[in-house]
């Protein structure tokens, strides 16, 4: 079996700062233990090293960004990037803290090689701006050990697996430190020595513990807790900064739409809403909610639909952190393509639909609804637009009618036609009898009706 | 090809012989005889066509309705129906021929919104025509307006008050519907102004029955 391990040295920096990207050192502190857990490249230019006292690094540096390390964050980020891998995965398994597992053997068969396979799984990564080193391993532990040694193996033979092993100092084995001074203390330095010793002797002096290490690293016969997709789809960012303006919450939202395209295209779901809940300086929170007409799952159209969104929404105050959480949602549906690439598609127009919606409010937006009604009002109705039920209805009105019938003095018209009666409404509350015409006022021709009492109304122009 | 024959063939310039031969896409208006003035012999596509009227009821949407009425029946993109100032009605629609279940409905606040709208809807390839209702809209909006109508290649209808008529636009065909009830030609490609065209249209669609 073929092993791929994705080690994410810098996740819980980068987590953290995911909103922030600014080109200055970033620091990530233990809470508690002033010391720097870990830094960027820039604050490592600047002599900063992983374990420094933070008093230390802080002399180092003029201008940095701190924040201190969260465990959470750190494990939300690792099932994001399962979500992203996972439709190239048969197996996938979060090795906690920041590691990822994929079984590759099986899935070469559908890919042109390791190589193309291990191309579009980069492809993925990259858009998610984690950095990361990955390596192939005969076993899950040996490619574990190479990826974290920044040994970027790539390769199916399990002979150059083995001698890359052989290349790894004892400290890049994970081995308990007490264990690597002691052997350091005998002369061995590197993995190659340590192999040759014989097992038996090895255990009855370091304790089983050791034995089980490198018989793992040498026999595949591990088990998996497997990655698999949760119910649902939520995500939290905090921002290290406090955000003013709507606009400047797209930066941090772009970075989830992947992993929630990932995740709803994996479910073959898509998704009828997005819930974005603020978080802001003064404890307040407030709700954004943005929909989709027919359902998407494309990152491209939920952008284009939450910065309209957005665009509309004024900050009650600055905020302080998000989370995007997924709501309703349905089967995928996968729009027919003309066979001949004609150039407008369904999608085309509910992306249309759900724009106008996104930047009016669902008020605005209606469709036309016919109801088989003598009564013109009942008759023409307008309807939300998503809603669309209508009868059929073939009348020589007026093409615009006034919202209700305006009262009006007879003497500005020139009646040209009619009568028309029209009668009905006596099965509801409000039974009508009307005689219309079609009159003149100037250049306007109008729709005009007289009730039984004598009093003329204006109800439409043929416009 | 040189410059000359590229905006010859684009009907951006003309000479005073041929000017009926240029070929500029468009969907016929179905009055013959207002067809015979439009340059194409129709309603431009990818362009602005401003009608400019006195007062609703004058007509203004009668001598559009015939060449939406067959748009609407052609493919099942929606027809874009911004600000209309009263309902319409959609039994007389489906009189006039429409497939009335294309029309969708928007109401704006705002110049910026309504902009915003037909562009993005422009853009988004889901609308075969656009009607829309404007008062003030300024230089740039409609500069934007006619750049998004081009790439969409769909007419693009705006329907506003006879007081725009000084206004410069860049609309490529202007249209006055005048107070005297006879139709004038502000601006069109490949053609110089007309006026007075007598055009009779009618009340009703007379179809689908």
């Amino acid at each position: 079996m073929l092993w791929l391990h994705i080690h994410f040295p810098l996740l819980a920096l980068e987590s953290a700062f995911i909103a922030d990207t600014r080109p200055i050192p970033k620091l990530l502190l233990q809470p508690g233990a002033q010391k720097v857990m870990q830094c960027n490249e820039q604050a490592e230019q600047l002599g900063v090293r992983t374990g420094m006292n933070k008093k230390t690094a802080f002399c180092l540096l003029s201008d940095c960004a701190i924040s201190d390390y969260d465990a959470n964050t750190e494990q939300q980020s690792l099932q994001q990037l399962a979500l992203i891998c996972y439709r190239q995965a048969a197996q996938i398994a979060p090795v906690e803290p920041q590691g990822l597992l994929l079984e590759v053997s099986s899935m070469l068969p559908l890919f042109n090689g390791l190589q193309d396979y291990l191309q579009r799984l980069k492809k993925r990564l990259d858009q998610c701006g984690f950095s990361y080193t990955l390596s192939t391993g005969h076993t899950p532990a040996c490619a574990k050990l190479l990826a974290e040694a920044g040994i970027e193996l790539h390769s199916e033979s399990e002979n150059s697996h083995r001698q890359a092993l052989l290349q790894l100092s004892i400290n890049q084995l994970n081995l308990p430190e007490g264990i690597c001074r002691k052997l350091a203390g005998m002369g061995i330095h590197t993995y190659q020595q340590l192999s040759e010793l014989p097992r038996k002797e090895l255990g009855y002096r370091f304790g089983y513990d050791l034995v089980n290490q490198l018989n793992k690293l040498e026999q595949d016969n591990q088990k998996l807790t497997s990655f698999t997709l949760p119910e649902r789809f939520q995500q939290t960012v905090h921002l290290s900064y406090d955000a003013e303006q709507a606009r400047g919450l797209i930066f941090p939202l772009r970075r989830i739409l992947p992993s929630l395209e990932a995740y709803l295209y994996s479910r073959q779901l898509a998704c009828e809403k997005l819930l974005i809940k603020l978080e802001h300086r003064d404890g307040r929170a407030s709700l954004i909610s943005v929909a989709s007409v027919k359902g998407s799952y494309r990152q491209q159209d939920w952008l284009a639909l939450i910065s309209t969104r957005l665009d509309q929404t004024r900050l009650i105050s600055p905020v302080i952190s998000l989370t995007l959480r997924a709501k309703s949602f349905v089967a995928l549906k996968s729009y027919a393509k003309d066979i001949l690439g004609s150039r407008h598609t369904a999608a085309d127009k509910d992306r249309l639909q759900s724009l106008l919606v996104a930047r009016l409010d669902e008020t605005q937006v209606k469709t036309l609804k016919t109801v088989a009604d003598p009564r013109p009002e009942v008759a023409s109705q307008l309807q939300l637009s998503h809603s669309q039920s209508t009868d059929y209805l073939n009348r020589q009105w007026p093409s615009l009618l006034l919202p209700c019938p305006k009262p009006i003095q007879m003497k500005h018209y020139e009646i040209l036609s009619g009568p028309e009666r029209i009668e009905g409404g006596w099965w509801d509350a409000t039974p009508v009898r009307r005689d219309y015409y079609i009159a003149r006022k100037g250049v306007q021709l109008c729709w005009l009706f007289r009730r039984d009492d004598g009093q003329w109304f204006l109800h439409g122009y043929f416009s | 090809m040189s410059l000359l024959e590229t905006l010859t063939e684009q009907g951006r310039i003309w000479t005073a012989r041929h000017w009926q031969q240029t070929v500029i896409p468009a969907v016929s208006s179905q009055y013959a005889k207002l067809d015979e003035y439009l340059p194409g012999h129709g309603w431009p596509i990818g362009a602005i066509t401003e009608v400019l009227f006195c007062s609703t009821g004058q007509g203004e949407l009668r001598l559009l309705l015939p060449a939406l009425a067959q748009l609407s029946q052609q493919d099942d993109r929606w027809q874009l129906w911004l600000n209309p100032p009263f309902i319409p009605c959609a039994p007389s629609l489906t009189n006039w021929g429409f497939n009335t279940q294309r029309v969708i409905l928007a109401q704006t606040h705002n110049a910026n919104d309504s902009c915003h709208c037909l562009e993005k809807s422009l853009q988004t390839n889901g609308c075969q025509a656009v009607v829309a209702w404007l008062g003030k809209f300024d230089k740039a909006l409609m500069r934007r307006l006619q750049l998004a109508a081009e790439s969409a290649h769909v007419p693009v209808f705006l329907l506003r008050s006879s007081k725009f008529e000084h206004q410069p636009s860049v609309a490529a065909l202007r249209l006055l519907m005048g107070e005297h009830g006879r139709i004038d030609i502000l601006k069109r490609r490949a053609g110089w102004p007309v006026s007075n065209i007598e055009l009779n249209l009618p009340l009703h669609g007379n179809k689908g029955n």
